[in-house]
């Protein structure tokens, strides 16, 4: 059984949680920048989630009605953190702060374990929510509104042109990965070389946005 | 009964479901549209006797007849749609809940009749605030709150027909992306063999169906802040948060009825010139940009004056609104002239009514894409170019197309058929009302003549625009006859002897 598992991936999602809590400039850059935090920091930590619930996944692929209730857990979870009152509450105080990223770490396990037994009408509902979402807090934050107290007012703004702008890349991202993603899922299978790429790549992304 | 008995019921059950649909539809027109003629006369008494209305009905009668011309798109849409269902994707007629639909809109319109006529709600169709909180006197609270449950109950009555749309189109295609025509794609032969290939009416829908969902819920959040706001006058309602929130549901709902009438098109197109139009991929690409754009950001050129909204936005919010147009002008146009030209097909009047439609379409983009360029909209927000554009799409675009849909599925929902002129002479006082009507429309708007304004000679009105309101009334009357010629003809074929 176990060998149905693939180390390096494993190895790659800690560490790339690890980078994402432990690098210094991208706690400094977070710390400073709301964009940066819940976009780019939180990203890199649903992200060794999902590569770590895939290979999950293969170990114990759960049934359709609890892959519901795991997707349900997963949006709760990352809906919850986006509330102005939790988000400051984590800003202010480091316990919370853990708890909220490690948070963000398992929606990204669960989102994985969930997906290969949801059908595309719950897959699409996830999309939907997570437009709605967005258009929410980019409802909420276009005019330069502060519902986060732990930032300045010019950070809402900058977050709401982020949210507009990457909306059709959340539509888009979704309806073109079936028909992409097997094509990329081979290449990463028989291409180990790939995980290393890969990091190199998002390293590249950070030190390119930490110069604009 | 046997279950031939059965299936004849409801065959019969849901013919007669769908007529009442379309008449409710038609009544709508007829009554948003003599309202339309009034404000209009209103306007025009004003620069040469005295308004006839005092403002405040003005507003509210202009309300009315927004919502109520949303509402017979949304009406005759879906009913249209619940043919195309069992049509096209083959379903057991779920008539419980067509019945349920037709009643949430029908109790939807009675709230707005209530709320308009004797509340004397007039906030508007966007119903932006803090106006529907905050009245001033204008009307009573229970007004905005009969007003608002009214627009809520339409967005339910649609999430149905989305959702069962939406199930329908799964089931049958063998996923969403199936039925977005996204397997056109893919590089590999077709995933389901068993499934017939994408429809391109089913692709309409569904697009419309999805991002439906998605503007329904902002629909529920933008309103479920006011009512907050009306039961708790302490909490504060930020004006900027609920504007967005405002346009992400209104502006998409709108655009996705046109989304929808546009499956009319790519279902009778071929129908009548026995010419195949399939999903392939530019069309796809196209549709898949138009749901980004118009679906989810465009909605930000109604804040191209808003000085809050920053650069990067209003620029970005032209470069959606420019990318919007594809479809209809550069791609379902073309697809339809392409399929016309040297076909040899008679024009029926549903081919007239679409190819008219299609025209008016063209102009309303262009209209559109002028106004979103930060320029002009300098010179044109607010004034009546707006609705001049979005009357192109509505009066004369989406209702065309459903005027077309009546017009073929007529005889199979009523099983009769008749001979008459009454169509030609409903597609020729279409056109000449209609045309005269947006002409007008479009010149007040360059003259500068501001939108939502009962009486312009309250301030110094540009010269010329007198003449412009004059003429455009008998155009409006005409557009008007025409569509009473069409009810006529309608109810002749119903109630029609022959077979």
């Amino acid at each position: 059984m176990l060998e149905k598992l693939q180390i390096p991936e494993i190895l790659f999602a800690f560490a790339l949680f690890a980078f994402a809590v432990g690098f210094p400039t991208i706690e400094e850059l977070s710390e400073h920048n709301l964009t940066f935090h819940m976009t780019v920091q939180h990203i890199i930590l649903f992200l060794p989630g999902l590569i770590l619930g895939a290979q999950l996944a293969k170990l114990a692929a759960p049934k359709k009605a609890v892959s519901i209730l795991l997707a349900i857990v997963a949006v709760v979870l990352m809906g919850f953190w986006h509330l102005p009152r939790a988000w400051d509450l984590a800003y202010n105080h480091e316990s919370i702060h853990i708890l909220m990223h490690v948070s963000f770490f398992i929606a990204g396990v669960l989102v994985s374990l969930s997906l290969p037994s949801l059908g595309s009408l719950l897959k699409w509902s996830l999309v939907v929510l997570l437009l709605v979402f967005s258009s929410i807090l980019a409802a909420n934050t276009i005019g330069g509104r502060q519902i986060y107290q732990s930032s300045p007012a010019s950070q809402h703004t900058q977050l709401a042109i982020f949210m507009i702008f990457t909306m059709p890349v959340m539509f888009l991202a979704p309806a073109l990965t079936p028909l992409y993603l097997p094509r990329l899922a081979n290449f990463w299978i028989s291409n180990r070389l790939s995980v290393y790429v890969g990091s190199l790549l998002i390293v590249a992304l950070l030190v390119g946005i930490l110069f604009l | 009964m046997n279950n031939s008995d059965v299936a004849t019921k409801y065959e019969e059950g849901f013919r007669k479901l769908i007529m009442r649909y379309w008449l409710t539809a038609l009544a709508l027109i007829l009554l948003g549209g003599v309202m339309g003629i009034l404000i209009r006369t209103n306007q025009a008494a004003a620069f040469f006797t005295a308004s006839f209305l005092d403002p405040s009905q003005h507003y509210s009668f202009m309300t009315f007849h927004g919502v109520c011309m949303v509402g017979f798109i949304i009406v005759a849409l879906i009913g249209t749609g619940w043919l195309v269902i069992v049509k096209m994707l083959n379903v057991a007629i779920p008539l419980k809940r067509i019945e349920l639909v037709y009643w949430i809109l029908i109790a939807a319109v009675v709230l707005i009749v209530v709320s308009t006529f004797v509340g004397k709600f007039a906030a508007g169709f966007p119903t932006l605030p803090p106006l529907p909180v905050l009245p001033g006197g204008g009307w009573p609270l229970w007004a905005s709150w009969v007003f608002l449950s009214g627009i809520l109950l339409i967005g339910v009555g649609a999430l149905i027909f989305f959702i069962e749309w939406l199930l329908a189109a799964h089931k049958a295609t063998g996923g969403i992306g199936e039925a977005l025509g996204l397997s056109v794609f893919a590089k590999e032969s077709n995933p389901h063999p068993q499934n017939p290939p994408t429809s391109l009416a089913i692709l309409a829908i569904t697009a419309m169906s999805l991002t439906g969902v998605y503007a329904i819920l902002m629909g529920v959040y933008s309103l479920g802040n006011i009512f907050i706001r009306l039961l708790n006058p302490a909490f504060q309602l930020d004006a900027m948060m609920i504007k967005n929130a405002n346009w992400m549901f209104g502006h998409t709902l709108a655009n996705i009825l046109f989304w929808g009438t546009f499956a009319i098109v790519y279902l009778l197109v071929p129908a009548y010139t026995g010419r195949e139009w399939r999903a392939y991929r530019l069309l796809v690409g196209a549709w898949l940009l138009t749901i980004v754009t118009t679906g989810l950001t465009a909605f930000l050129h109604h804040a191209l004056m808003d000085f809050a909204i920053p650069f990067q936005l209003i620029l970005f919010a032209q470069i959606s609104t420019y990318i919007s147009g594809i479809p209809w002008a550069a791609v379902s146009v073309y697809g339809a002239l392409t399929r016309v030209w040297g076909c040899g097909t008679e024009w029926k009047p549903a081919l007239r009514f679409i190819y008219l439609g299609l025209f008016c379409f063209v102009i309303g983009s262009t209209a559109a894409i002028i106004d979103s360029t930060i320029g002009f909209n300098r010179v044109l927000h607010n004034t009546l170019w707006v609705p001049a554009h979005f009357h192109s799409y509505m009066m004369m675009g989406s209702a065309l197309f459903l005027f077309a849909a009546i017009y073929h599925f007529l005889p199979d929902v009523t099983g009769k058929r008749i001979n008459s002129k009454l169509p030609s002479v409903h597609f020729w006082m279409t056109f000449i009302g209609g045309l005269g009507f947006l002409l007008t429309f479009y010149l007040a708007g360059l003259l500068n003549a501001p939108r939502r304004f009962a009486d312009f000679t309250v301030a110094r009105f540009p010269a010329g625009l007198e003449s412009i309101i004059d003429i455009s009334i008998p155009f409006g009357v005409v557009y008007w006859l025409g569509q009473l010629v069409f009810v006529y003809y309608v109810l002749k074929t119903i109630f029609s002897r022959a077979r």
